[in-house]
């Protein structure tokens, strides 16, 4: 259990049956307790933020729920426990996943990235919705990806997660290291197909994670810090100092 | 030097880095995407060139030329097998632990030259090869046996079919993003181990084929015969750049023409230690390798 707050989760709060749920999820790393008993629900169809400090470990806990560390605890997927299975089968039941570096295939081409992330007929549909979401990507199809831009590798990582028949997008700061105007570009982008899908989403930019959040979790020394309305606590100054060490909404990076 | 010289050194020095290059191209790739320095490797290599010598002399097909074809068909399946069955029975079950799988590598390798030593004894099997292996053509006036013509020709034959099948087909795709980062292959939902017995079938595929080709350069087949050109083929994996097709075949023609030129010139021995000098200046100024992707 987490240790520092008791109180329900935001979806216990609204009546919503989550999506995901994670309870008392651990992580060690050689002799560090990295995660230290992780509680989170992610409500269907909205975007929950995971906020913290550098080192807090919200990275970690993506990596643990796709089973790419070892962790224990309990992982559940729309009623599914994945926590035993490895993480092709995780990715096959529902996870996809957007990592902090792109980690585009930079050898492959743009249209070779999206064929590997392409495993059944729906893709084909798929597919076209992502190049009318980011025509970029069919216009640089053939290019290795190693050339593209960090916004344009932004694009297809996040083109490529959303060819999975993925039912929640695990995305790790979407916005880092990209120049302000191509921050709007993925934000729009993400603004536009975080409509009708459920995302984990770690950011550090607040106003972003204010822009595309409902509900949010802090995070700070692998536990729980706070859960809550992510407007509340950018607009209570001393909480967000407190908890993120920056001055409030807006002006953090 | 006359150019007849220098001929017969390039010739043979390019059959010699074809032999190179089907020994490395799947240590690359199976370094490339499973982190496993396999050891076992040049006996893959071995087993083609017995599995020939034994057709040839053993199987009663009346003709050199249709037993060979049998010979190349059964070293193909045995090398398809024994790197499918190396990678099931000894590698899976120990998978990420490098270490360990690196040792039993070591050890399959040297328990397989003793029993093939125990068998067939250590000396050098020879086996008739076709009229076409043994005719010797002009080439600007030096003298070629046509037998390393074919050599170099074959090896260029699976050098462009490897690349079209890891360019073209969903292995071959998968297995090109798995050696970059494997992690990331399995998060999109593709269970990537399957690919892992592949590579080791293609590997040792294409090992076996050296082999018998290896086994009619070297005029005949010995226990240690892949073990001795491993050595070459680690070197050129690492000039070349780890997982890299393309790299591993330019680094095989370097080194194959170094070894082959050096050793003529300043005396046998000194080629060898010629190419050493190669792999130390590679990780020097380029330790990813000529292709070789960003350094892991």
């Amino acid at each position: 259990m987490s240790e520092t707050v008791d109180g329900p989760l935001p979806t216990e709060r609204a009546g919503l049956e989550p999506l995901l749920s994670v309870r008392d999820l651990h992580v060690h790393r050689g002799e560090a307790h990295i995660l230290q008993g992780i509680d989170l629900d992610v409500a269907p169809r909205q975007v929950t933020a995971l906020l913290g400090r550098n080192g807090a470990g919200k990275t970690t806990t993506l990596l643990a729920l796709l089973g790419l560390l070892p962790a224990s605890g309990e992982i559940r997927l729309d009623g599914r426990q994945l926590e035993e299975l490895p993480t092709f089968k995780r990715a096959q039941h529902g996870i996809a996943y957007v990592p902090e570096d792109r980690e585009v295939f930079t050898q492959l081409t743009v249209a070779e990235n999206l064929r590997l992330a392409m495993q059944s007929r729906e893709a084909e549909q798929r597919l076209e919705r992502v190049h009318e979401i980011f025509p970029e990507l069919a216009k640089r199809r053939s290019q290795p990806a190693g050339t593209l831009s960090g916004g344009q590798q932004q694009m297809l990582a996040l083109g490529r997660a959303l060819l999975q028949p993925a039912s929640l997008l695990l995305i790790d700061e979407p916005t880092k290291g990209l120049a302000p105007i191509v921050i709007n570009e993925v934000v729009a982008a993400l603004e536009e197909l975080t409509t009708d899908t459920t995302v984990l989403l770690v950011e550090q930019n607040l106003r972003v994670a204010q822009q595309l959040a409902v509900n949010g979790y802090v995070l700070d020394h692998g536990t729980v810090a706070w859960n809550g309305v992510v407007d509340d606590l950018l607009e209570d100054p001393d909480l967000t100092q407190q908890l993120l060490g920056v001055a409030g909404r807006g002006d953090s990076e | 030097m006359s150019l007849e010289v220098f001929v017969l050194l390039a010739v043979t020095g390019l059959g010699l880095a074809g032999l190179y290059f089907l020994l490395a191209s799947g240590l690359s790739l199976i370094f490339g995407l499973m982190d496993v320095l396999n050891v076992a490797h040049g006996l893959f290599f071995t087993v083609g060139g017995y599995a020939a010598w034994l057709v040839m002399t053993r199987v009663g097909v009346a003709s050199v030329g249709l037993r060979f074809a049998i010979a190349l068909l059964v070293a193909t399946v045995a090398g398809l097998l024994i790197g499918a069955v190396v990678e099931r029975g000894f590698i899976r079950p120990l998978y990420g632990d490098h270490v360990t799988q690196i040792l039993i590598t070591a050890g399959i390798s040297i328990a397989g030259v003793a029993l093939l030593g125990g068998w067939f004894t250590y000396d050098p099997q020879t086996f008739p090869v076709p009229e076409v292996f043994r005719m010797v053509i002009n080439v600007a006036g030096a003298r070629i046996p046509l037998s390393r013509l074919i050599t170099v020709g074959s090896s260029l034959v699976l050098l462009f079919a490897l690349l079209a099948f890891l360019r073209y087909t969903r292995h071959g795709l998968i297995i090109r993003a798995g050696v970059e980062n494997r992690a990331m292959v399995q998060a999109l939902g593709i269970d990537v181990q399957r690919s892992f017995t592949l590579v080791f079938a293609i590997g040792g595929l294409l090992a076996a084929i050296g082999g018998v080709l290896g086994a009619v350069f070297f005029a005949g087949v010995t226990p240690e015969i892949g073990l001795n050109n491993l050595i070459f083929a680690f070197i050129v994996v690492v000039i070349g750049g780890l997982g890299s097709v393309s790299g591993t075949a330019l680094a095989a023609v370097i080194v194959g023409l170094t070894q082959q030129f050096v050793n003529f010139f300043a005396g046998a021995g000194v080629g060898d230690l010629t190419v050493v000098a190669l792999l130390a200046i590679t990780l020097l100024i380029r330790p990813q390798g000529l292709l070789g992707g960003v350094p892991r």
